[in-house]
């Protein structure tokens, strides 16, 4: 699977994608200019929840880790994806 | 001199003997109604209980199954529950042996349920996501009490007021129970409850008389 971000950056610090929410795993490739791609997966826990049959669902997803990496050290910060700003994995390469 | 005396005053009683006088057998009005009134509802209810003096052994068995529908998402659950405890009879002097009790029940059940939704995500399109969970297991404690009236012979009309609290469900898979047969929606911490029950009063020995009030 291969996700785009809509804008090439340059400086790269941090970037927010979207786990696979129909897969309990998801595997990002990072392709850089200056070096060859580097590829990541990483498994989850999905867990639905029904609010209402009016309101809908809300899927919390929790028990991130890394399956597969190629960069130098990838590192679990907060295994729970929340939508916030909250960091869940560090990268260093 | 002053002499006291104690004289015992006869009162309304019946013996306490300890040995079932009868088995009580009954059926919910109300969840049985729910098949009649309710298009998304399919289940029964059935009771039984035995008297041991102003003690009642009661068992509750039952099963309900629910589709729910609205907009683009189906929800259904089927599964049976039964619960047993005990009430403790207040009226165990009234000549007419109307009983009005408070008790408790422990109440387990299995069920299944599925989940049918379409999950919206701009990044990875849209898609119908179908969830089910298989067996799972549920248990809760009940307060009761209620009324049970002798109507005619061996008929009897009675109600249950049920206060229903610590839910534990075992089994899941990716879907939280929304709703468990015998309880109701997961997310209340309690729930009350309501049974009205059409009885049938079995005698296995005769009753104890009434020691009447002089």
């Amino acid at each position: 699977m291969y996700y785009a971000p809509e804008e090439t950056i340059d400086a790269l610090t941090r970037v927010t994608v979207d786990v696979n929410p129909y897969s309990d795993t998801t595997t990002l490739i990072f392709s850089m200019e200056s070096e060859a791609d580097h590829v990541m997966t990483f498994a989850y826990n999905r867990i639905t929840r029904l609010i209402s049959p009016d309101c809908g669902t809300e899927t919390l997803i929790n028990g991130l880790q890394i399956v597969d990496s190629d960069f130098d050290s990838v590192r679990i910060i907060n295994p729970i994806l929340l939508e916030s700003t909250a960091v869940n994995i560090e990268v260093f390469r | 001199m002053v002499v006291a005396q104690v004289v015992a005053q006869p009162v309304d009683s019946v013996p306490a003997v300890y040995i079932p006088t009868g088995i009580r057998v009954g059926v919910d009005a109300i969840t049985t109604g729910k098949n009649y009134w309710q298009d998304n509802f399919t289940g029964f209810e059935y009771v039984a209980d035995v008297d041991f003096y102003r003690y009642f052994l009661v068992a509750e068995v039952g099963k309900w199954g629910k589709t729910i529908t609205a907009q683009d998402r189906v929800y259904e659950n089927d599964g049976r529950y039964f619960r047993i405890g005990a009430d403790v009879n207040f009226l165990v002097n009234d000549p007419s042996r109307n009983v009005f009790f408070l008790g408790m029940r422990y109440a387990r059940g299995n069920f299944s349920e599925t989940l049918q939704h379409t999950e919206t995500n701009p990044a990875w399109n849209d898609q119908i996501v179908v969830l089910t969970n298989n067996d799972i297991k549920s248990r809760w404690l009940e307060l009761t009490g209620g009324l049970k009236v002798k109507i005619w012979e061996w008929l009897w009309l009675g109600y249950t007021g049920r206060f229903k609290f610590a839910l534990k469900t075992s089994g899941e898979g990716q879907l939280i129970p929304y709703d468990v047969p015998g309880y109701g929606r997961t997310f209340n911490n309690s729930y009350w409850g309501f049974n009205y029950y059409l009885l049938m009063r079995l005698p296995v020995r005769k009753l104890p008389e009434v020691v009447k009030k002089e």
